[in-house]
Order: structure tokens, then sequence, then C-alpha cells
């Protein structure tokens, strides 16, 4: 098991350095640089920020500047705020994006496995149309739909809620909301289909053919085969969850960091760019890694101890 | 054959099992009616798509319920009818009175839960065992079976076993009871010849031991022969011979009896020979045809045999068959079977 672990992490971080890499040279081939979007700025002053920030030397030396920066933990200063580096911004806006984003991922998560539980138990009956309806609103009309119908109705309407803003609790509810009708909606469908082919299979029937009830044979059988493919979705959808959602972030204001994914690039801010890049992928990787250790958890036939 | 005195464990009258399906109904068993005697191995073989597995499958409601029906017919068993058994005490009769193996046994186990606890729960849930009683119980039942060092293999999984050890491991499960009747689904279609050889001896072992009844369904004649006293051949969903073994595979009756026993190859037959298959493909079951299944196949049908089912005939007191060969207007033909076998 230990093996494994550290081979794993090994892997990982080729993983990202890969990724790294990549980026760096893909944004530097794409034309206009960070201050080209700066316009009539003294060749002197372009000429002492490009020295500044390494951007007059070769590429692969910008490169071996980046990747030494990276081995210390740095991720660099941003170039559009030129006094603040990419560490702080990101620290500064997870705290709030990790909130919404794990928050609505672990009600969604949950209530669309119970939901999925539900329509499976009820195959082709009132419930199962239900909650598949449900599912296949919450996959097709997109997130902003749903935070605008909730801004509108639960802020704007009934008043219950605060619409946007970021000053306690309350605030949370409706970015949290709209964060987990997604999450619903897909593992309502996830957690169906893999249960109604776990009912059909032939060690349910040995169950039955034992004399277990239907229920014993739901939750000694059934259910514990059935999360198998679901813990496949729960790593990455873990990962993705805490860096928020640019969308539902800029609809209810709240500061996460959801905005600098789409700013960045907007901006050509080099830094950034690599910064909310990679810190997405080590996220992700973390998330695949998490899903692998669950699996063995759950299944015996990968346990990794052997 | 002398007479049988044992006494009737399972008699099933006139079942009908139909499937409920958006193309139609199809009616994959249509009134058939067997009996089995306690302790007696009673072999059902047939083609796939023949409908013996629905035949027992029905019994103790193990198909899902919909699609499929019981349309008619009565199953005694012990005195009382599974087919108007409410679902409580059906459960009760599952696993503790009659068992099932089925094909498959990379399948058939639960990959996540250990073997013994599969084989305990059956006896924790009939035998209202304590889980330390129930585990002596496994390990006793996985030595009995043939599972070398029980106490370790318990605490494995399914994975861990090999496609005989989980077919033996099965056979626990179902007999961990004690149950009156196993039906076992084709249990050695799944495995190789030597392990099917060492399961079948294995159930016959046990058969014995412990006085089981057992509906052995395949589709391999000679493990018919091997295991079971008394056999039924099954085409269409309709019974089309019944006798012991040595009515059905020396004085076959029944045409596609014939055909079948023409399709397996012979040890004892030095001529070169060619195997017969019967040609043809089997009767559609969303509209079975009104008369005989097998007329469409059959090279000796006749006119009447399209129009009208033929009724039970009884050859001997063990042996019956539904054919219009046997009606006394019937042209006599040869028993290509017996006729073919060298002197």
């Amino acid at each position: 098991m230990g093996r494994y672990v550290l081979k794993r992490f090994g892997l990982m971080i080729i993983t990202v350095w890969v990724i790294a890499t990549l980026t760096f040279f893909l944004m530097h081939a794409i034309p206009g640089d960070p201050l080209s979007t700066d316009r009539g700025m003294p060749p002197e002053v372009r000429k002492n920020i490009e020295a500044k920030y390494h951007l007059d030397k070769p590429l692969m030396i910008q490169y071996a500047y980046y990747i030494k920066d990276l081995l210390h933990g740095d991720l660099g200063l941003s170039l559009k705020y030129k006094t603040r580096t990419v560490n702080s911004m990101l620290m500064n806006g997870l705290p709030a994006s990790a909130k919404v984003g794990l928050l609505g991922m672990l009600i969604g998560v949950s209530v669309g496995i119970f939901l999925g539980i539900i329509a499976a138990l009820n195959n082709k009956g009132f419930l199962d149309y239900l909650v598949i309806f449900i599912a296949i609103l919450g996959m097709s009309v997109p997130s902003f739909v749903f935070a605008s119908v909730y801004q509108y109705f639960i802020g704007v309407k009934l008043l219950w809620l605060p619409v946007a803003g970021w000053e306690g609790p309350k605030y949370l509810i409706l970015p949290v909301a709209s964060m987990a009708t997604f999450y619903i909606a897909s593992y309502a469908r996830y957690m169906k289909t893999s249960m109604i082919e776990v009912m059909g299979s032939d060690y349910v029937v040995t169950a039955k053919s034992k004399g277990l009830s239907h229920t014993a044979v739901i939750i000694k059988h059934v259910l514990r085969n059935a999360s198998v493919p679901i813990i496949t979705f729960i790593g990455p959808s873990l990962a993705t969850s805490i860096v928020g959602s640019f969308v539902i972030e800029s609809i209810f204001g709240v500061p996460g960091i959801g905005k600098f994914f789409v700013d960045s690039v907007k901006q050509y801010d080099y830094t950034m760019i690599l910064g909310t890049t990679l810190f997405t992928s080590i996220l992700v990787v973390l998330g695949y890694f998490i899903s692998d250790m669950l699996y063995g958890v759950v299944d015996p036939r990968i346990r990794l101890d052997k | 054959m002398g007479k049988d005195n044992r006494k009737i464990l399972l008699d099933v009258k006139d079942l009908s099992v139909s499937f409920d399906t958006y193309a139609g109904e199809v009616q994959a068993v249509r009134g058939n009616s067997f009996y089995v005697r306690k302790g007696e191995a009673l072999g059902i073989v047939g083609e796939s798509g023949s409908g013996k597995s629905v035949t027992v499958k029905s019994l103790i409601k193990l198909l899902p319920m919909p699609p499929a029906r019981i349309k008619t017919g009565t199953a005694m068993f012990n005195g009382k009818d599974l087919v108007k058994m409410s679902d409580k005490q059906l459960e009760s009769i599952r696993g503790s009175e009659i068992s099932m193996i089925f094909q498959d046994p990379m399948t058939s186990l639960n990959p996540t839960m250990k073997v013994g606890s599969q084989i305990m729960e059956g006896l924790i849930k009939h035998q209202k065992m304590s889980k330390k009683e129930a585990r002596e119980k496994a390990i006793e039942m996985l030595r009995l079976v043939g599972i070398p060092t029980p106490e370790k293999r318990i605490d494995q999984y399914p994975h861990e076993f090999s496609g005989g050890m989980r077919q033996r491991g099965m056979i626990a499960i179902a007999l961990a009871c004690n149950p009156k009747l196993l039906v076992a689904d084709e249990p050695t279609t799944a495995l190789d010849v030597t392990i099917q050889a060492q399961i079948l001896d294995l159930m016959k072992d046990l058969q014995e031991k412990m006085e089981t009844s057992i509906i052995l369904i395949t589709h391999d004649l000679g493990v018919i022969a091997d295991v079971a006293e008394r056999v039924i051949v099954m085409y269409g969903g309709l019974i089309m011979e019944e006798g012991s073994i040595d009515d059905v595979f020396y004085r076959p009756q029944h045409p596609y009896t014939w055909g079948l026993l023409k399709s397996v190859p012979r040890l004892d037959n030095k001529a070169k020979e060619r195997l017969i298959p019967i040609e043809g493909t089997p009767p559609d079951l969303f509209s079975p045809p009104e008369g005989c299944p097998f007329a469409a196949r059959c090279e000796y049908a006749m006119p009447i045999c399209k129009e009208q089912m033929p009724e039970r005939t009884s050859v001997s007191e063990t042996h019956s068959v539904f054919c219009w060969l046997q009606h006394d207007m019937a042209p006599n033909v040869v028993n290509p079977v017996i006729e073919g076998r060298g002197k």
C-alpha cells in the first residue's frame, strides 16, 4: 500500500509538471503579450517591465525561471495587479470559492444519490419519472439560469434571502443551492443507472434465492456495488468544486477565484493563467487519487495491498 | 424400473408463464405438469429458450415480476401451493427449503462480500443462528463441498476463488440450510470439463448424504445421464417427453428427443459417423404454433401436428410422450436412434 501511494505521488508530480510545461509553452505561442493591451506605453517603461518579469529573455530561460519559482511554491507576481502575487490572490479567493463549491457539491451529491436510489427502487414508476425529469432539467439548463431563477423568486419576490453579496451564512444559501442543482441532477442519474444495473445482476438473484427480504437485498448487496462507479466521479467533482464556478460567483458576488480564470486569459496575465491552471490540475490529480483510494475501500477486487 | 414409492415433494400442474413485453406477450412456458419425488434427481433438458429455466425460476418467483407472470397452474410443495404464496411466505421457503445454483459462478457471487458472509446470510435468516454459530456452520459447509483450508477461505472474496471453487461456494450457500429441493440451473455449463465432472460428483454425493431432491436443468445430455434418475425433455415451452433415464436414452419416442440424441457424439461408435444437427429454428414464442411446436422442424410431421397439440401418451408406467406418432392411425416410424446404434 505504502509503495503504491509513493508511486502514485511520483506520477502525480510528473503529471503536474507536464501540465505546467504545456500550459507555459502554449501560452507563449498565443499571439500578443501582457503588455500589448496597454497602448501608448513609453518604450523605456515597457523595457523596464519586461526586464522585471524576464519577458526580454529567450523562452527557455523564462521557462527555467518559471520552474525555479515553481519549485519554491512561488507562482510569481500577477502581471495585471502588479503589486500582488498570484499565490496571495488565489489564497484570498479560495476560502469563499471552496465554501460555496464544496458545500454545493456535498449537498448535491448526497441528495443526488438519494434521489437516484429512490428512482431505481421505483423503476418506471411515478417517482422515477419525477426524478429523471428533475435530472434532465438540472443537467440541460445552465447553472446561471437556475441562479437567476433562485435570485428572482427567493431573493426578489419572497425576500427570504439576500440576492447577492458576501456578509454571512445567509449569503451562502443561494449560491450553494445553484451549485448543488447540477450535482443533484448528474448524481441522481449516475446512481439510478448504476443501481438498475446491479439490481439486474446474477448475484442479486442469488441473494434473493437465499430468502433475503427485498430491503436486505438492497442494503446488503445492491448499494455497495452500485456505489463503485459513483466513486469514479466523486474525486474529480471534489476537485473542480473547490475552485468554484465563475458563473455562480459572479452572479451572487462571491469573492472567489472563479473570476481569475476568465480575467487572466482575457488580459494575457501569464502568471495568473499558469497559477490557476496548475492549481486546478493539482486538485484534479488529487481528486483522482482520492477516488482510487476509495475504490479500495468499497471494492475488494481493487484493494491494492497485495 | 420398479414402482417408485417415494413421496412426491413438488407437484406442478398446468404451469404457464408469460412475459409481458412491449412487443407483446412471450409465452415462455405453456401449461406444463411434472413432479419431483423426495430424494429424486430430475433432469430437465432442452435447447436455449425452451422454457426450462423459466419453469423452475417462476416457482419461487426469482423472475422479475413484471414482466414475468404466472398465468395458470399450481405447484404443490409439501402440501402448500407455491404459486399462491405471499412474498413473505416465499422468502421463508427460498434458501431454506428450495435453493438454487446458477449457471455462471463468476457472476453469481457478490464481488464485494466475503464468501463466508454470503454463506452465513441464509443461516442467520432461516435458522436464527448467531454470527458465531453461522460462521462455524459456514466453515463446515465449505469443507463439505471440498474447499481446502476453509478456515482461511471463509474470509476471502469471490475473486480469490477459481471458477470451480466459486461453484462449490455456491453449492455451499445453496445447501447450508439443508433444503428439501435443490434447483441447479445449468450448474456446469460455464465450467471446463474436468471441473464439470467434479462438481457433478459433488452434487451427487451431497444429494445422497443430505437426501435432497434435485432439479437439474441443462442442455447437456451427458450431464443429465450422469446425475438424473428421471428426465423431462422440453421444447418451445412444452414438455415433449418424460421418462426415466433408461426410457429416454434407450427407448426415446419423440422425434425431438431422437434429434437431440443424434446430435451428441458417442464414444462407443467406432464408425466415422456425422453428427446430425436438428435443422431449422425454435418456434416464435410471441405467437406459438397451434399444434406441436416441433412440427416445423420434424421430419415425420403430419398435417395434424401443425393443427393440434397431441395429448400425453403413456408408453410405460414411467415413460410418457406428447407426439401424434403414438396415435393408432399414425404411420409406423422406426426409431432412428435405436436403429443407428451399432449392434
